[in-house]
């Protein structure tokens, strides 16, 4: 496929008329028409249905517009950040993230971005889900990184990264730091450290209503970082994500029978011009190995030493 | 799928990439061992080289004399890499591959792994571009035994610009996909679109020396011409 070829038929698809479509890409209509065949001819199919005055796309041109579109939008991302590379214009990016992501994850990114864009000016938001959705609504954020938002926007395009997985967060002195496997029905009458509309919680009260099991009380704490201090104080147990550094006198341990996972995407609105360094960053995310982070499924127990 | 024998497609990639042979000897092997064991796919990969071919795929592609476009991309370690950097110590080699499940690729790079001492010996350095993300270049490089950077071309974006991007048809997806390969995991896409396995030699100055494109993804660009193309192009010493 040729970029001129996809750049024609992505026009075409947009105002379904050749001759309006030729005016827009500045070539003529006899060349767009030529462009466009043998494009048909490449992929195996005909994108259009030509009629005397109306032009449509077929099923197959409908089904191959995303890619091309995507592949297309790529080849000018490359481009731009290939003439911007090492260079020293001004760069700001507004990266929203929840509460649960840990910035440690990004570190090898950002570092990249930073090597990318030497001038490049990072803001990080941390916010609820229903924060990051409307901020980037509003346009206050290019990018977001949290678990599934609340809202269904139609312009929110969602990219998933890998699974988060969230276990206990327990002060040694506690009961359940003393076992060497905890199960759901330990929990029962356990009072609970967790943030407001914690899905979690929902689950596991349903698990234990299931098992008969007396229902979990809770404390509710809106930021994260506050969690630790309290299950220090023996207030109770926290929710919290395996891969986040926490403090060396507490444990954090998974419950054996009920797996908390939540999947970690990132977020950009479509139709939105993106900057360089955004749309940089997005692909160094999509590209990134997340095997590491999801390699820790296996652990029951972890230690910070 | 009821005409495909995985057993003897493994054994048959397996000898393949053992073979003590020349490269165009071992692809048509492996042509020859996908004939006996999945008829199908030779059919699909015969009508997609000539569908391309008529279509003229690949005949834009940087040529010789031309200078190659430049990318930043990033290698199997997440690190960004750009052409420009690579350029200013080494002849640069880049070589387009569709992905570490492909049988021809595979064969491809380990040939190029077995001439990688001389491709540094005469003062070149190797590239490996796929549309695959890390974890699959990481397993790509691990299979290829090759030391160079695997890069991953996002969404087949560079490929594209150079006129190297194929979208596959229903059939081939249909085949890709009782086969067990999962492209959108592999793309983190849902394109189904893969480059053309080209070779480009360049010189000192970035411009191309040496080239192959064939829309015929079961052929690849002979070892020996690419080492003949890097002695050739342009002073052997380096820029001070």
């Amino acid at each position: 496929m040729e970029i001129q070829q996809i750049r024609y038929f992505l026009a075409l698809a947009d105002m379904l008329n050749f001759t309006a479509a030729a005016a827009a890409c500045n070539v003529s209509q006899p060349a767009l028409s030529r462009a466009i065949s043998q494009l048909e001819a490449e992929l195996g199919g005909a994108l259009f249905r030509r009629e005397r005055k109306l032009t449509h796309l077929t099923d197959f041109g409908r089904a191959v517009l995303p890619s091309l579109k995507g592949c297309y939008d790529s080849t000018l991302a490359a481009k731009e950040l290939a003439r911007n590379f090492h260079k020293k214009g001004h760069a700001p990016l507004c990266l929203a993230l929840s509460y649960s992501m840990e910035i440690g994850l990004l570190s090898p990114i950002l570092t990249e971005l930073g090597r990318a864009f030497p001038n490049i000016e990072i803001r990080v938001v941390r916010g609820s889900i229903d924060e990051i959705a409307l901020r980037m609504r509003n346009g206050e954020s290019e990018v977001a990184i949290a678990e599934p938002l609340s809202d269904d926007w139609d312009r929110i395009d969602a990219r998933k990264l890998f699974d988060q997985e969230f276990g206990l967060l327990i002060n040694r002195s506690h009961r359940l730091a003393h076992l060497n496997r905890i199960e759901a029905v330990d929990l029962a009458d356990e009072r609970m450290l967790v943030r407001p509309n914690c899905g979690f919680l929902a689950a596991l009260q349903g698990r234990l209503q299931d098992l008969g099991a007396p229902a979990l009380r809770k404390h509710e704490v809106s930021q994260m970082d506050d969690v630790p201090g309290l299950v220090e104080a023996n207030l109770g147990l926290g929710i919290w994500p395996v891969d986040r550094i926490f403090r060396a006198d507490l444990l954090a341990t998974q419950i054996d029978d009920f797996l908390m996972t939540s999947a970690i995407q990132v977020y950009t609105v479509h139709g939105r011009g993106q900057s360089v360094a955004a749309r940089t960053l997005v692909n160094l995310l999509r590209s990134a190995d997340w095997t590491g982070v999801l390699g820790s499924a296996g652990r029951k127990v972890g230690f910070v030493a | 799928m009821s005409n495909l024998n995985a057993e003897g497609i493994d054994d048959c990639e397996r000898r393949c990439l053992e073979m003590a042979a020349p490269l165009a000897e071992r692809l048509a092997a492996m042509t020859e061992g996908l004939r006996q064991f999945a008829p199908k796919y030779v059919e699909l990969a015969d009508q997609m080289a000539a569908r391309l071919r008529a279509a003229g795929t690949g005949l834009n592609a940087p040529k010789v004399g031309d200078t190659m476009p430049p990318f930043v991309l990033p290698d199997e370690t997440g690190r960004l890499t750009s052409l420009d950097e690579l350029s200013r110590t080494h002849r640069i080699i880049i070589a387009f591959h569709r992905g570490h499940w492909c049988s021809f690729c595979q064969i491809n790079a380990d040939a190029l792994s077995r001439i990688e001492g001389r491709i540094e010996a005469a003062g070149g350095r190797l590239v490996i571009v796929t549309p695959e993300i890390q974890k699959y270049n990481r397993r790509f490089k691990a299979l290829s035994k090759l030391r160079t950077l695997f890069l991953t071309d996002l969404d087949s974006g560079y490929a594209l610009s150079l006129d190297l991007a194929v979208r596959t048809t229903d059939a081939e997806r249909r085949f890709m996909t009782d086969a067990g390969w999962e492209f959108s995991a592999f793309q983190d896409n849902q394109n189904w679109i893969l480059p053309i396995p080209a070779t480009f030699v360049l010189g000192l100055d970035g411009r191309v020396v040496g080239r192959f494109v064939d829309p015929d993804y079961r052929r690849r660009m002979d070892v020996d011409d690419l080492l003949a193309a890097l002695k050739d192009g342009g002073d052997p010493g380096l820029p001070v």
